[in-house]
This record gives structure tokens, C-alpha cells and sequence, in this order.
């Protein structure tokens, strides 16, 4: 029976140790000297944990082993020698006595590969993680030097500053530290504690002014603020889209002139303003004759480039501090800051009928668009007592001469 | 002489095996070689004998096999002190330490000290109230030498007290 176990094992590419409960080593196969961890010391009656240190410590489960209260103790992937080896330990029990065998089952080529696989995708994992971190390094330094921080303590002097923040003023360090941070940044709050947000303007070395938002991070230990870092966004490109929105509620989107809602706020503040100086001022409103067989002859986009090239000519013609409004389709106003002498007026009338007559629409090469106006002149306060009234008095003269 | 176990545990790559190699050969190598299984080295240390297991890293996909800690005296718990979530996963692998070995000693490694890191002082402390089973934290380096025969000095003075004890 024992040579046949013997045989099974060769064939199977198994090392054993046959050791009895006492640990003494009683049999073992060959090849062993790859295998155990000490193999000078490998005969019979030797202590098994001397040759096979995986065994050290595990005397409590060895002997629930004997007694029956486990099955087998397996002890995977054991490297030695730089081969891979399965460890198992049963108990064998013949008529005479119980005793232990300790197999070593060497990993196949195919676990090996497996193994290598793995040793590579873990390398990998690592090698990614560090480059990674370098990565984010790298961008957090990209990142302070484009974006203003600072620390300041809890009376707001500035405690630690990044590039960013230095460029921006072109300062150094020691000009900086120890500041309270309102030296830098104009802003209506001189305490930061308990904000989250904040607005911040600052010149920059151009003297620019540059507002920022910030937002206020605190820094606690022991539960309580001792620190609070302020990180810049710079948001002058509001100011832009501000100015933007501005012009697209007070000015007409084809031809850029005031829409009726900015001519009417300005001749309420110029009635304001006549009312206190006893000053006069005029508008004149402007119909173009015609405009609607421009529209049937050469089409919409020939319309709008008339209208377009009217507000033109009339934008060029008044002084610095009179208007141009559009107020309808084919209708303009032009407000005559401080006008009131009827002579001077007439002669504007003129002189704008004038304009159209010099100025035709070259649409194409082929296609010259002339055109003609329809003019109302009112002043105030001698034709009207408000705005509206001062437009429709105006508009009422206009009517008069239009030519349909 | 006295023989025991003591099993080092983490995550993967934290520098188990560069500690052992440092512990035992006083050698280092900056290649990242991935422990797959286990690898038993011997070393004897005052009147102790320490058989080192150094076990495969824990990683997301693949647990610590617990087979390899039964028997163990002390475990050395390692982390990378450069890589946050290896220091968070100390507390389950003490955890997982004390399932197989009740109350067994622990020492735990903040590997790689010799780079840079932000770990402060509160957090070593709070590292060390993790479990009472504790015997210290060490700021290691296995690259240069630094607290390596410490920890294991301290873990087996714990280990022989206990077994004395």
C-alpha cells in the first residue's frame, strides 16, 4: 500500500513528509531539497517545523487535526525557491497508528502564467496611481499659478499666499505676509468670518480693476476657525456680459439705436432737467415715405439694410449729446438737446431732408434705393407737457407731410 | 531560542517585502516586485526566532487569504504613509487580524516616511487608539533604514512578554 502511494506520488509530480503527532519527521519523498526550508537538516526523527517553517505556530491547528475537529490544512501559493507550491496537510490513520502527511503540489506551467499576469496588472495599478498623483501635482500646480489664493488668520492678515497672488500685484512674499488682506483687495466686509462668498476687487500691475469672486474656505482645529483660505475667481467677464445686457434692453437689436424705452427715460430726465434750468429741447420724428415697396421690391434683407444705413446717416449727422432712437418699424426720433429756436430747427429739417437725398442705399452695383422722410418737429415745454405727449404732438406734425 | 510567526499585512505595495528584505538581508530594491502567495523568511533576533510570513497585498479584487495568519504571535500592519486609502484600511486588516487571532499584538508600519507626506501628529494618534491590541505606530522606511528594526524589536518584545507572561 505504501509503495503504491509512493508510486501515485511520483507520477503526480508530489513531495511528501509522512511526521507522526509528536512532530518527529518518519518518511519523506525525494526532490525535497528544493522544497523544504532546510534540507541539511531533513532525516528521520527530525522535528518538522525545523524543515518546514510554514509549520511554526500552527501546533493548535495540527493537533485539532489529529482529533479529528478539522479536515485539512491548506496553504496556498507558498513560494519557494521561485517555484510555487500548494501545501496541504491530512491525517492518515492505518491499523497501527494516526500520522500526518504534508504534500507539495507544485503550480502548473499554466498557474505560473497566471501568477505573472497578475504580479504585471498589480505593477501596472501602482505605476498608474503614482503618475496619478504626479498628475494631479502637476495640475494643482498649473492651477496655483493661474488662480489667486491665500490664507488669511482670523484678524484677516494674510498668513500664505501662491504664485498667483505674488504675479497679480508683483510682489513678493515678504511684501505680502502679515498684510491684513483689505491693503490688496477693496471689498465692503473687513471680517471674514462666518462668509462663505465674497466679492474682491483688486488693480492689477496695468492698474486694471479686476473684481473677483472669492470663495472663503475655514480651516478649524480643535472645532474652531483658526484659518481661512480665500480662493479668487477672477469675474470681469460679468462686467462685459453686464454691458452687454444693458444694451440689449435700451437699444434696438438691428440697427444698435435707443429703443423707445431709453428715448423715453431720456426725455424724462431732459424734462427734469428743463424744468430746473427753464431750458427748452426738441425731437423731431422721422417716418420713412415708402419703406414698404422697398420691402416688396428687393426684399426684407434689402429693408433692414435701408433701416440699417438710415440710422447710419442719422447717427453721423447729430451732435455728441442728441439721440437717435428707433421707435417703430420706419419711424425714427431724434431728440435736439437744448434746440428750441424755431429758425435753426427748420434749417435741421432741411438738412436732413437733405441727407436722404444724398445718400441713397447702393444695395447692389445695380440696385440704388432712394428714399424720402416724413418730418414732425415738437419741443418741449412749449408744444407738450410729458414725454408722451411731446412724441404724439410730433408724430401728429410728421402725419402732416407723409407721403404714402 | 524562541520560534513564532508573525504575518505582515496590507494593502498591495505598501512595502511589505521591501521591509522584510530590509529586516532580514538589510537589502533594498527599488523595483516593484508584486508578492503573489506567500514568502517565508527566518530571522533571529535577540533570543527569538522570527519566521516572517509576507503575505500577497490586499487589493479590490482579490482579499487577504485568512489561512495564512492562523498561528500567527504579532502582526505588522503596513500602509504607504504617501497613499491615503492604504492608511484607511488599516483598521479592517487589524480587524481581519484579530478574527483569526484574538487580541494578537499589532505594530503598525507608515512605510515610505522618506517621502514626502502630510500625516500629522493627531492622525498617528488616532491610528494608535485603533485597537488596545497596539503596540505603536512607526514612521518606517524601508529605502533608508529608518525605524525598521524598531518595529520588529517592539513587536517582539510584546510577543515574548505575552508568551512569558
Amino acid at each position: 500500500m505504501e509503495n503504491i502511494a509512493r508510486l501515485i506520488c511520483k507520477k503526480s509530480n508530489i513531495s511528501y513528509i509522512v511526521f507522526s503527532d509528536s512532530l518527529q519527521v518518519l518518511d519523506f519523498s525525494d526532490k525535497l531539497d528544493t522544497i523544504v526550508d532546510d534540507f541539511s537538516l531533513l532525516s528521520f526523527d527530525a522535528d518538522i517545523r525545523d524543515v518546514m517553517w510554514e509549520l511554526i505556530g500552527m501546533e493548535d491547528k495540527l493537533s485539532s487535526l489529529y482529533n479529528d475537529t478539522s479536515n485539512t490544512i491548506h496553504l496556498p501559493m507558498i513560494l519557494k525557491n521561485n517555484h510555487y507550491y500548494d501545501l496541504d496537510i491530512e491525517v492518515f490513520e492505518d491499523s497501527v497508528e494516526k500520522y500526518f502527511i504534508a504534500y507539495f503540489t507544485q503550480k502548473t506551467k499554466e498557474s505560473l502564467s497566471y501568477i505573472q499576469t497578475i504580479k504585471e496588472i498589480n505593477k501596472k495599478i501602482l505605476t498608474y496611481e503614482n503618475e496619478n498623483k504626479q498628475n494631479q501635482e502637476e495640475h494643482y500646480s498649473l492651477i496655483n499659478e493661474k488662480v489667486i489664493n491665500f490664507n488669511v488668520n482670523k484678524e484677516g492678515n494674510i498668513t500664505v499666499v501662491n504664485d498667483a497672488f505674488m504675479h497679480f500685484f508683483d510682489l513678493n512674499k515678504d511684501a505680502i505676509i502679515a498684510q491684513h488682506f483689505s491693503v490688496f483687495f477693496k471689498t465692503r466686509e473687513e471680517n471674514l468670518t462666518e462668509i462663505s462668498s465674497i466679492i474682491l476687487n483688486a488693480k492689477n500691475i496695468n492698474n486694471e480693476l479686476i473684481s473677483f469672486h472669492a470663495n472663503v474656505i475655514p480651516i478649524t482645529k480643535d472645532e474652531e476657525v483658526y484659518e481661512n483660505i480665500i480662493i479668487c475667481q477672477d469675474i470681469s467677464y460679468l462686467k462685459e456680459v453686464e454691458k452687454e445686457l444693458e444694451l440689449a434692453a435700451n437699444h434696438d437689436s438691428l440697427t444698435g439705436l435707443a429703443n423707445p424705452s431709453k428715448l423715453l427715460k431720456r426725455l424724462d430726465v431732459e424734462i427734469l432737467k428743463c424744468k430746473e434750468t427753464l431750458n427748452s429741447f426738441s425731437i423731431c420724428f422721422i417716418d420713412l415715405n415708402k419703406f414698404k415697396s422697398v420691402n416688396d421690391n428687393y426684399g426684407h434683407h434689402a429693408g433692414d439694410m435701408l433701416l440699417k444705413h438710415i440710422a447710419k446717416v442719422l447717427s453721423d449727422f447729430v451732435r455728441k449729446d442728441d439721440m437717435v432712437a428707433r421707435v417703430g418699424g420706419d419711424e425714427f426720433v431724434i431728440l435736439f438737446d437744448s434746440l428750441e429756436d424755431q429758425e435753426i430747427l427748420q434749417n435741421m429739417i432741411q438738412r436732413i431732408q437733405q441727407l436722404a437725398k444724398n445718400n441713397k442705399l447702393h444695395y447692389t452695383d445695380d440696385d440704388i434705393i432712394e428714399f424720402e422722410f416724413s418730418l414732425g418737429l415738437a419741443s418741449y415745454p412749449q408744444d407738450a407737457k410729458s414725454a408722451q405727449e411731446l412724441l404724439q404732438t410730433a408724430d401728429k406734425e410728421r402725419y402732416k407731410h407723409k407721403k404714402r | 531560542m524562541i520560534a513564532y510567526k508573525i504575518v505582515m499585512v496590507g494593502d498591495f505595495g505598501v512595502g511589505k517585502t521591501s521591509l522584510v528584505k530590509r529586516f532580514v538581508d538589510n537589502s533594498f530594491s527599488e523595483e516593484y516586485l508584486s508578492t503573489i502567495g506567500v514568502s517565508i523568511s527566518k530571522k533571529n533576533l535577540n533570543n527569538s526566532t522570527l519566521m516572517l510570513w509576507d503575505i500577497e497585498g490586499h487589493t479590490e479584487f482579490k482579499p487577504i487569504f485568512k489561512q495564512y495568519l492562523m498561528g500567527a504571535k504579532g502582526f505588522i500592519i503596513v500602509a504607504d504613509i504617501t497613499r491615503e486609502n492604504t492608511i484607511e484600511s488599516i483598521k479592517k486588516h487589524i480587524e481581519l487580524c484579530h478574527t483569526v487571532v484574538k487580541n494578537a499584538p499589532v505594530c503598525i508600519a507608515l512605510n515610505k516616511s522618506d517621502m514626502p507626506h502630510i500625516l500629522d501628529e493627531k492622525a498617528i494618534t488616532n491610528l494608535k487608539e485603533l485597537s488596545a491590541s497596539i503596540v505603536d505606530v512607526y514612521q518606517t522606511s524601508a529605502k533608508e533604514g529608518n525605524s525598521v528594526l524598531e518595529i520588529f524589536s517592539a513587536l517582539d518584545a510584546q510577543v515574548i512578554a505575552s508568551i512569558k507572561g
